[in-house]
């Protein structure tokens, strides 16, 4: 290969590399500094008798030098107390006791941060039934899976708090070098797993909700919620590398432990994003105002049957948006979106025909057909455990239904309409789904069916399927083919605010 | 305030008035309730013996002191001379002089031949053996307060904390190598024979990382909770490095990654300290710390991820002196002349030490 050759190669890939990390740079100094935090109060709730060994003065100095104002206080105070005392963060060690905390902690209006995992279920972080929603692995119990949780994979790279500590997609390590205690929780659809464990989602050992967002237990967090894998007595265990080692990358990307609950502790006491309301006009204002003069090539399948009348109202109204649409068929060449600004694929588009395309191309994709998740690494292989059709005769279970359930309340994709159930379409329809990997952002679920994502997001940068990275946002909206004409105004209004998210990325 | 000690290397600095205020917060914040491991009371007595303490026999206050590879021979520093002594019967089997206190005593691992480092002059010398003679003296550009051996590099290492400086000597010809700047005065040094030595930094509570094939600072290892860190024990094998802080704690600490895993109750004060391979029957090594006030502390190695408080007590006198006879599996103290006498004092600790004739109890 000519030196000039490598050259362009080199400057292309430094580039993309450029236009990848810019923005997340940006969204990581969206984390408040230390500095900013100082002075904030900070309840930490223990155990009301000594648990020995415990860390839990070791994470009260921590934060101490880091300038924040720590209370102390036991689990049976708190049960006794006739109002739970203020604080801008709660924390709660694994050291109380739930059974004597109870759910006081449930509804609390400020930012709570746990490592006390018995207490997920009551917190509404997880679903109620231990080993399967959370477990706590012990090396008692657990003698060889205490060593394998000293690996953490990070989940999620594109949160504010991945970015801030680093967090790459990749094997990490969790805690120093010794068998280690851990708790691990399946949050609901509402929830971002930052860390995992084994490799599975399922087995979270960080996590977090926004506030708005529909805990395992169906209630809204009131404020934003983190649980941590912290236990007892380890987090003087959690990894962090000095000296020499520093110097080197790849070692600095294996130690984040401390980062990762720096990061966390931060997020959790930063101020959340507004509450959106339902206002359709002025999201139809933002819709337009960021449409107006953009390429978007809108793929069908062209004089389709049955959905031929749905893709020219979807194209009639992104024009009258102000996007300037471009039509291209399924068999066309991908080489139709350069020059693009976003491309949209219509559910009228065969999979079997549209066969991989637009899967990398670096402009946002806008997917109506939930069977491309697969194809388009939005999710995985297996179909029908992967990705699905909810309500299609002879392919599911399910009853067509005409809702999906809001879980993400808080994030723009979801129009400003409050969680839980909203009616989508007029009539009961059939309606894709997949399952994303946790860098995804979940909008909305089947109802009755948490598992089975309708509506969510890639930001650029996210780790897809397949170890894909996000060249641009990525958005899947089910949209079966007749469907849009049958819409009501909150799924009309989640088509714009997924679609505006889309777009509204940071450009290369 | 008890006098500073020397042990195979630097002399540990006296704790300043700013020192034990950091030290009594710290020793507050360790006894916190729920703070782990620091708060526990220190283990029971050290089970390492007071096996026998004899007269040294020769004259003047101690200074430093390392003991032969193959356990034949103790060398003193002891006043302006290198005194050898046999470890069989303690008998003095020579004496050199110096022309000046030795503030740094290294062995080469071969045993024959000695690197004493001198405040005053400013030199440090190359003495054989076997005989006992002055081979070569070098020139150091000031006082030095320290002395560390790294034979695989074939370097000696000389503090100056009078200038905050590490003096990399070549340990075959004596010519200056490198002169490496620190933030503040550099403590005990331990060389891990594989690129790196490490220097206590006791003002800055922190340890600085030496390269030791470029001979610059690489780095430097923070100590949470540590107030004046002195007395360093290095494992080269387990890659574990030994911090001893003046606050009253040890902290265990992960070579590779700078990384504190462990921290275990200590006594207060300077110290100094040095790694031993299975000083006890059962126990995998042991990190020894000596004050000069006579304290000892031990941790206790029982794998390579997992220490304990190994124990501590207090001698009936002070220590100038320290080193350790792995052969025999004994630690030599040499304590100052008392009141009116001239000579100091032997002590051995240890579990199987043979008896000596003269001696007493």
């Amino acid at each position: 290969m000519s030196f000039r050759k490598t050259f362009l190669i080199r400057c292309g890939a430094a580039l993309l590399a450029a236009a990848i990390t810019a923005p997340m740079a940006l969204a990581a100094a969206s984390l408040p500094s230390w500095a900013a935090l100082a002075g904030r109060r900070v309840l930490l709730v223990t155990g009301a008798a000594a648990v020995a060994p415990n860390d839990d003065a070791l994470v009260r100095a921590h934060l101490e030098a880091r300038g924040l104002r720590v209370a102390t206080t036991t689990d049976a105070a708190i049960a006794a107390a006739k109002v739970t005392p203020t604080a801008d963060l709660v924390l709660i060690s694994s050291t109380a006791d739930p059974a004597v905390l109870g759910r006081r902690f449930a509804a609390a209006g400020v930012p709570v941060f746990t490592w006390n995992t018995m207490d997920y279920p009551q917190l509404g972080l997880t679903g109620p039934r231990l080993h399967r929603d959370y477990d706590v692995i012990e090396p008692t119990q657990h003698f060889a899976e205490s060593f394998a949780v000293l690996y953490g994979y990070g989940a999620n790279v594109t949160s504010s708090i991945s970015r801030a500590a680093g967090l790459k997609a990749q094997l990490f390590g969790t805690l120093y070098l010794e068998p280690a205690t851990v708790g691990w929780g399946r949050p609901g659809p509402g929830g971002r797993v930052l860390v995992d464990f084994d490799g599975t989602p399922r087995e979270a050992g960080v996590f977090t909700y926004e506030r708005g967002a529909t805990l395992a237990d169906g209630a809204v967090a009131p404020a934003r919620r983190v649980g941590f894998y912290l236990s007892n007595a380890n987090f003087h265990l959690l990894t962090a590398v000095h000296g020499p080692a520093a110097r080197d990358p790849n070692l600095r990307d294996w130690y984040r432990g401390l980062d990762l609950f720096d990061a966390s502790i931060r997020w959790a006491l930063a101020v959340p994003p507004p509450r959106p309301h339902w206002d359709p006009e002025a999201l139809a204002r933002r819709f337009a105002a960021a449409a107006r003069g953009k390429k978007l090539l809108f793929v069908e399948r062209m004089d389709a049957g049955e959905g031929r009348e749905a893709d020219r109202l979807i194209v009639e109204h992104l024009r009258a948006v102000g996007f300037d649409v471009v039509v291209a068929d399924q068999m066309d060449p991908e080489s139709r979106s350069k020059g693009m600004d976003a491309v949209m694929i219509s559910s009228t588009c065969s999979k079997y025909k549209l066969a991989n395309k637009y899967a990398g191309v670096p402009v946002p994709v806008i997917s109506l057909e939930g069977l491309m998740a697969d194809m388009l690494h939005m999710a995985g292989r297996h179909r029908y455990v992967d990705y699905g059709e909810h309500g299609e005769e002879k392919e599911s279970e399910d009853p067509p239904t005409r809702y999906l359930d809001i879980v993400a309340a808080w994030s723009p994709m979801a129009a400003g309409l409050p969680a839980g159930p909203v009616a989508f379409t007029q009539e009961p329809s059939v309606l894709k789904w997949a399952h994303p990997l946790p860098d995804a952002v979940v909008i909305a679920t089947l109802p009755g069916s948490p598992d089975e994502r309708a509506i969510f997001g890639y930001p650029a940068g996210a780790t897809m399927t397949d170890g894909f990275v996000a060249p641009a946002r990525r958005v899947l909206l089910p949209l079966d083919n007749p469907s849009y004409e049958d819409m009501t105004p909150q799924g009309k209004a989640l088509f714009d605010a997924a679609t505006l998210w889309a777009i509204s990325g940071p450009r290369r | 305030m008890s006098e500073p000690i020397t042990m195979g290397g630097a002399r540990i600095p006296r704790l300043s008035a700013r020192g034990v205020l950091w030290a009594l917060a710290a020793v507050t914040l360790a006894t916190a309730p729920g703070v782990r491991a620091a708060a526990a009371p220190p283990a029971a007595g050290l089970p390492l013996r007071i096996e026998r303490s004899l007269p040294i026999a020769v004259p003047g206050r101690p200074t430093a002191l390392a003991i032969a590879p193959d356990g034949g021979r103790a060398y003193l520093g002891v006043g302006d001379t290198l005194a050898a002594f046999s470890t069989a019967d303690v008998s003095a089997a020579g004496t050199l002089p110096l022309g000046g206190e030795a503030v740094g005593l290294q062995i080469a691992p071969d045993g024959r031949q000695a690197y004493v480092a001198l405040a005053k002059p400013a030199r440090v010398l190359a003495v054989g053996l076997a005989p006992l003679g002055v081979q070569a003296r070098w020139k150091l550009p000031a006082a030095a307060s320290g002395l560390s051996l790294d034979p695989d590099e074939g370097l000696l290492f000389v503090a100056s904390a009078a200038t905050h400086r590490l003096f990399a000597l070549d340990a075959a010809t004596g010519r200056l190598r490198a002169t490496i700047a620190l933030a503040d005065p550099p403590g005990q040094m331990a060389a891990n024979g594989y690129g790196s030595l490490f220097v206590a930094q006791a003002a800055q509570g922190r340890i600085a990382v030496i390269d030791t094939h470029t001979l610059r600072l690489a780095g430097t290892l923070p100590l949470e909770g540590c107030v004046q860190p002195s007395g360093l024990a290095l494992d080269p094998v387990g890659r574990r490095l030994f911090v001893h802080c003046a606050s009253g704690a040890v902290l265990v600490v992960d070579t590779d990654v700078g990384f504190t895993f462990e921290r275990l109750p200590a006594a207060g004060g300077a110290m100094t300290g040095l790694f031993v391979h299975a000083p006890l029957p059962g126990w995998k090594g042991a990190a020894l710390f000596v004050g000069s006030a006579g304290t000892l502390d031990a941790v206790r190695m029982l794998a390579f991820i997992r220490y304990v408080d190994g124990g501590h007590r207090t001698l009936d006198r002070p220590v100038a002196a320290s080193a350790y006879d792995a052969v025999h599996r004994r630690l030599w103290i040499a304590s100052p002349p008392e009141k009116g006498a001239s000579a100091g004092r032997w002590t051995w600790i240890g579990a199987q030490a043979p008896a000596l004739e003269g001696e007493t109890p």
